[in-house]
This record gives structure tokens, C-alpha cells and sequence, in this order.
């Protein structure tokens, strides 16, 4: 069984009671998943509420033309899937992928719903997490339908670096993978990007894309 | 030190030759039902072939730093 200790670091339980965390852990289960497999497909059957415990996982949902739409990058302490668990159809909403290597707390949804009716602890801190996805997912619908690729192109560069800054790892990124981040596609992606250095914002050099710019990168991203 | 290149997913190529077509360096040729580097050196790593393969099977990958 997980410790109480394991189940509180999840950023949903982190305000929990004791005796909740307790009934957490009891119908928890941990599964593990290798770099890249999908860990659900949309659509199906939804079987459980999912807390990343490590690694990394993307929320997507992709169009019939093939194209990929990003919706989050998930890490340790936050969760995904918790939407069917009060539907009627019970479907997975997106597909869920590892990034790499990734240990997942799941809980099955019966267990789930039974855990709030009988923990108002728990049901509050779902309002709130609700509450924060529907800012986050607003926010996004809004630099879409709002801001040019430049834009979001902008935001998302000055936002990548500033992490690259905070962090010891090295994160990589393909032109494709950065399209369906933001809302694009690969080749105006490659296209920005080529404009961008050609303007003195940015300089590329092989697996290194360099701002140089920040005061005109944030006027293209809106965030002066 | 390695001269880094596109990483190229020969088992996904279907060796349409939109890339050889668009490589601005003329970096790129067939051999032997494969897409090979003719000359390393002369890729600049910009990416276009990557843009331009149907198949997906081309990766160029950037760190994104101040």
C-alpha cells in the first residue's frame, strides 16, 4: 500500500484530513509505464483518475488529418483523467502519453466517487483543481483565437529558456513538437523561426536556439 | 566531437526524396534503398528536411536557451 506520505505530495490531496489520505491510499494502486507508451487512448472506456507520482506525461488530443493539439505537459503531483469520473459516458477526453519513464497512482472511478461524496475535504479541493483547469484551458483558448503564431511562438520561446535557465536537464524540442504546443503547424513554425533570426530576435546554431532579444520577443508575445 | 545531424527513421522513409529536393546544402542522397548524408559536413542542421518529410521520419532537435 502507498504511504500517506506519498499520497499527500499529490498536489490534489496536499489539504486533505488524515483519515482521507488514509482511505486514498487503502484503493490506490501504482502502475508503471515505459518512455512513450500511451497510457490512454480517447475515447475508450475511462477505467480511472490518474496522479503522476514521477516523470512526465502529455495530455493531447489529435485531428483526423493526423494533427496533434498539446493540451498540457504533466509532472510528479498533478493528475489526469478526473473528468469522467462525474459523466454519464465515462470516456477518456484525451489521449495521455509518457514523456519517459513514469509511475502513475490510479484509482479506480467507483472508488473515486465514493471517496467524495463521503470526504467534503476531497470535494473541495476538486472545485479548486476544476476551477484552476478552466482558467488554465481559457487562457489557452485565448492566445490561440487572440495572438498570431508569432505571438505564441514568442511566448512560448522566452518561456522554454526562462526554464532552461531554473532547471539541470536538457529539454529538446522539434519543430513539430513545438507546433502542437502551440496551435500551429511544423512548417510556419520553421518558417517563424527563420524570420525571427533574420530579425536579430533569436540565433540558431545546430540544436541551439539562442533569444537574444527578450525586450522584442516579449512585444511579439504581448507581455511587455 | 560528433558532428550532430537529423536523426533519420529509416524504418518510417518512404523514401519520397522531398528531402533531398529541398536540402538547400544538396546534403542529402540515396544509397542502397536509404536516405544517407553525402557529406556530413556540409548540413547546417536547418531543419527544412524535417519540415518537408511527409512521413515524419526526420527529427531535428533544439535546446531552447537565453
Amino acid at each position: 500500500m502507498l504511504s500517506i506520505d506519498q499520497v499527500k505530495n499529490l498536489h490534489l490531496f496536499s489539504t486533505l484530513r488524515h483519515a482521507t489520505l488514509q482511505q486514498i491510499a487503502e484503493v490506490s494502486v501504482v502502475r508503471e509505464y515505459k518512455k512513450d507508451a500511451v497510457i490512454l487512448f480517447e475515447k475508450d472506456e475511462a477505467d480511472g483518475v490518474y496522479f503522476v507520482l514521477d516523470g512526465k506525461v502529455k495530455v493531447y488530443r489529435t485531428a483526423v488529418s493526423g494533427r496533434e493539439q498539446v493540451l498540457m505537459v504533466l509532472q510528479a503531483g498533478q493528475d489526469f483523467n478526473l473528468v469522467p469520473a462525474f459523466l454519464e459516458n465515462c470516456h477518456n477526453p484525451a489521449n495521455v502519453q509518457a514523456i519517459d519513464k513514469v509511475n502513475l497512482l490510479v484509482i479506480p472511478i467507483q472508488h473515486f466517487k465514493r471517496l467524495v461524496q463521503n470526504n467534503s475535504d476531497l470535494a473541495l479541493a476538486l472545485l479548486e483543481n476544476f476551477s484552476e483547469k478552466l482558467i488554465h484551458l481559457t487562457q489557452k483558448i485565448t492566445s490561440i483565437s487572440l495572438f498570431p503564431v508569432r505571438g505564441r511562438l514568442a511566448k512560448f520561446l522566452i518561456e522554454q529558456a526562462d526554464l532552461s535557465a531554473s532547471r539541470s536537464y536538457h529539454v529538446r524540442w522539434t519543430q513539430a513538437e513545438i507546433a502542437s504546443q502551440i496551435g500551429s503547424v511544423r512548417d510556419v513554425v520553421g518558417r517563424t523561426l527563420r524570420e525571427f533570426e533574420k530579425q536579430g530576435l533569436i540565433h540558431i546554431n545546430r540544436q541551439h536556439i539562442r533569444l537574444v532579444n527578450r525586450a522584442l520577443l516579449e512585444l511579439e508575445a504581448n507581455l511587455e | 566531437m560528433d558532428l550532430v545531424l537529423p536523426e533519420i527513421d529509416r524504418a518510417v522513409c518512404n523514401l519520397c526524396g522531398n528531402c533531398l529536393a529541398i536540402c538547400p546544402e544538396d546534403s542529402l542522397y540515396v544509397e542502397s534503398d536509404q536516405i544517407v548524408f553525402k557529406q556530413p559536413v556540409t548540413c547546417t542542421y536547418c531543419a527544412l528536411c524535417e519540415e518537408a518529410c511527409p512521413q515524419d521520419a526526420i527529427r531535428c532537435e533544439f535546446e531552447i536557451t537565453w
